[in-house]
């Protein structure tokens, strides 16, 4: 699985490459970006199968890019991780067309499983439709 | 030096702050340039001969506090200022003060404070910075932790703190408090795991 990993903060890119690594040899950390309009050029160039988007970030947020990488990369998987924990926040990006949503004070815990299933296709995400 | 009519009117029309005059039923006996131009937002096409109107929709709560004490002289509301907002898509805000002269007699004082809201809200935008910042920085430390690094989270959690205290000593240097460079709690410090909601 190639990841592509957005955040503009460098401890956490730093340390989701960590844990991304300590995931095995199925996971592949392709590439980084510190904004969301840098996360759309990224996608075309790498090819990600998933991307792991920060909600917050300057220049474009992962709400405003979001639909923009679902629309150019309908193959690619994304999931929304932030550091606020949010009911609307949530909604509003499965809304947008990530297939999961990640507090980001428990990714040690929850980012592995959760793209292990995505892996597997057996999704602790909803699944975004592929037919239209 | 004897002051004429004339002359307190002229210093009323000239008046920068914005003056209204009324009766008990906010009927508008006088009202100066700057009232006029602070409260145009809100009057559109209508013209300001009837003060009810504009209180109703700027400000209920100077409405109330004027019925509670409407045999009081003086300051109403022990003086508070009522902010309102003029006009929303503009950002326009005027405070409102009102004082009971004479029995059947009210003056109202319109302030222009769009510079005092925006300071207002530059200063929420800038807490709201500071704490992205602290909140990322730990949420960076609990991920290096999980990951057993306790040496980066603990860095993580020192550039939380060093961010936290260049806010707050911003904050008393504003107020004035930075030689002393105490914040004076109201309470004492929770204890961390009673602070934390379960």
């Amino acid at each position: 699985m190639r990841i592509l990993v957005v955040d503009d903060s460098e401890d956490m890119r730093e340390l989701l490459s960590i844990l991304i690594t300590r995931g095995g040899p199925g996971f592949e950390l392709v590439g980084e970006a510190d904004n969301g309009r840098a996360a759309l050029e990224m996608v075309k160039e790498v090819m990600p199968d998933v991307v792991l988007l920060d909600a917050a970030m300057p220049v474009m947020d992962g709400l405003e890019a979001l639909p923009l990488i679902c629309q150019s990369a309908p193959h690619v998987a994304v999931i929304m991780l932030s550091a606020f924990p949010g009911e609307s926040m949530r909604q509003a990006a499965l809304d947008a067309g990530a297939v999961g949503y990640l507090e980001k004070s428990r990714l040690t815990q929850t980012l592995l499983p959760a793209m292990a299933r995505l892996l597997d296709d057996t999704g602790p995400f909803p699944v975004r439709s592929t037919s239209g | 030096m004897a002051v004429s009519y004339s002359d307190l009117l002229q210093f009323f029309y000239q008046c920068p702050v914005g003056l209204v005059e009324t009766d008990e039923a906010a009927h508008v006996t006088l009202v100066n340039p700057a009232a006029a131009r602070l409260l145009a937002p809100v009057l559109g096409n209508d013209d300001l001969s009837d003060l009810l109107p504009v209180l109703e929709r700027l400000s209920p709560e100077l409405l109330s506090a004027l019925t509670r004490e409407r045999t009081a002289l003086g300051p109403i509301g022990a003086g508070r200022r009522f902010t309102a907002c003029t006009n929303a898509e503009q950002a326009t805000w005027v405070e409102l003060l009102a004082v009971r002269v004479e029995p059947g007699r009210l003056m109202f004082v319109v302030l222009d404070a769009d510079r005092e809201q925006e300071l207002v809200r530059r200063e929420r935008v800038r807490a709201l910075e500071v704490n992205d910042q602290i909140v990322q920085s730990l949420v960076a430390a609990e991920t290096a932790f999980g990951l057993g690094r306790p040496d980066r989270a603990a860095e993580l959690v020192s550039s939380a703190s060093a961010a936290g205290r260049r806010w707050i000593g911003e904050q008393l240097a504003q107020a004035g408090g930075a030689a002393a460079g105490v914040v004076r709690r109201r309470d004492a410090a929770e204890p961390v795991a009673e602070a934390v909601e379960p």
